[in-house]
């Protein structure tokens, strides 16, 4: 009697396993994230925005990748886009920035309980070509049908290799403040 | 003699800051009156798949016109309209985010989409895109 009972808990058990691994999406998705980017010098101030941002998050494992493409940033003067492109990050030669990465202790996050997750990432920043090993903070919010990752940081553009001739080097920041707002949802497939 | 060196010096700077100006101030390109390349979501698709240095070379910061089937209408985070064109499988597509916000298209109806290559990501990306062709192309 009581094995019969055991018997049927678990398996009442097994498809409940089974119903919740559907109800939750495993990966997270968009391809129309948005990361601006901004200098400050005394001189002047000079934005950019890119609305075409692919992001995907993994939930069983934490991972993060980003896509990046660099003609998709967007200036407010054209002469300033032109230059970025051409002289700065040479978008032909380097047509993407990327990141991968693995949330630190992404076991802390629950995707099933919706609320805003203070997380440490760390992972590979590739800008322009160049490689580097970096620790960014950020933050989840978990939401019902989507998940915002959000996050600022400073990024060099000397440590990327992008070379700013002294003529325009009053008027670019040596820390160029990035901010990244991703909004994913969660995918179909398995 | 003095008098002309100083007249023609101050006629070139004058120029000089008026060009300076101009290009200061320049508006952004767009892709009116620019013919582009024309081509298919399918072939632009598979031109990034096969060999994604070629197509860059080929496409990037390019005008480019392509005939597609919506296969989805959505918003970005700026509430940018985008539209998606069917790809060659499920997973890929030619995303346009276009430069109106008042589009009426339906999903399923063929469409050729004009704009600035921006890369590619999972997708093929255009920006600042207008829809040059409704309907089916004949």
């Amino acid at each position: 009697m009581i094995g019969l009972l055991m018997k049927t808990f678990s398996s009442i058990l097994f498809i409940l396993f089974l119903f919740s691994a559907q109800l939750h999406a495993h990966k997270w998705m968009t391809r129309m994230g948005k990361i601006s980017f901004y200098s400050s010098t005394p001189v002047e101030n000079i934005e950019a925005v890119n609305n075409q941002i692919s992001a995907l998050l993994e939930t069983q494992t934490g991972d993060v990748a980003f896509v990046v493409p660099i003609r998709g940033f967007k200036f407010e003067k054209a002469l300033m886009q032109e230059h970025f492109n051409e002289n700065y990050m040479e978008s032909e030669q380097f047509p993407k920035a990327t990141f991968k990465g693995t949330i630190v202790e992404y076991e802390k996050v629950d995707f099933t309980k919706y609320g805003k997750y203070i997380v440490t990432v760390k992972g590979q920043l590739t800008i322009h070509g160049v490689t580097k090993f970096v620790t960014i903070t950020g933050a989840l919010q978990v939401e019902k049908n989507s998940t915002t990752i959000a996050s600022k940081f400073l990024v060099k553009p000397a440590d990327y290799n992008i070379k700013i001739p002294s003529i325009a080097a009053s008027k670019i920041a040596e820390k160029i403040e990035v901010t990244v707002d991703c909004k994913l949802n969660p995918t179909r497939d398995k | 003699m003095k008098k002309r060196i100083l007249q023609l010096a101050s006629i070139v700077s004058l120029v000089a800051l008026a060009i300076g100006f101009y290009l200061w101030n320049k508006p952004p390109e767009t892709v009116e009156g620019n013919e582009g390349i024309n081509t298919t979501a399918a072939s632009i698709i598979s031109a990034f798949e096969q060999d994604e240095q070629v197509a860059t070379k080929k496409y990037l910061s390019q005008v480019v016109s392509v005939q597609g089937t919506v296969a989805e209408i959505s918003y970005d985070q700026d509430s940018s309209v985008v539209l998606l064109l069917y790809g060659t499988d499920p997973l890929n597509g030619v995303q346009c985010t276009m430069k109106d916000k008042n589009i009426a298209v339906k999903i399923g109806s063929p469409i050729t989409i004009k704009g600035f290559c921006s890369g590619y990501t999972t997708v093929v990306l255009l920006t600042d895109c207008i829809i040059e062709k409704e309907g089916n192309n004949s």
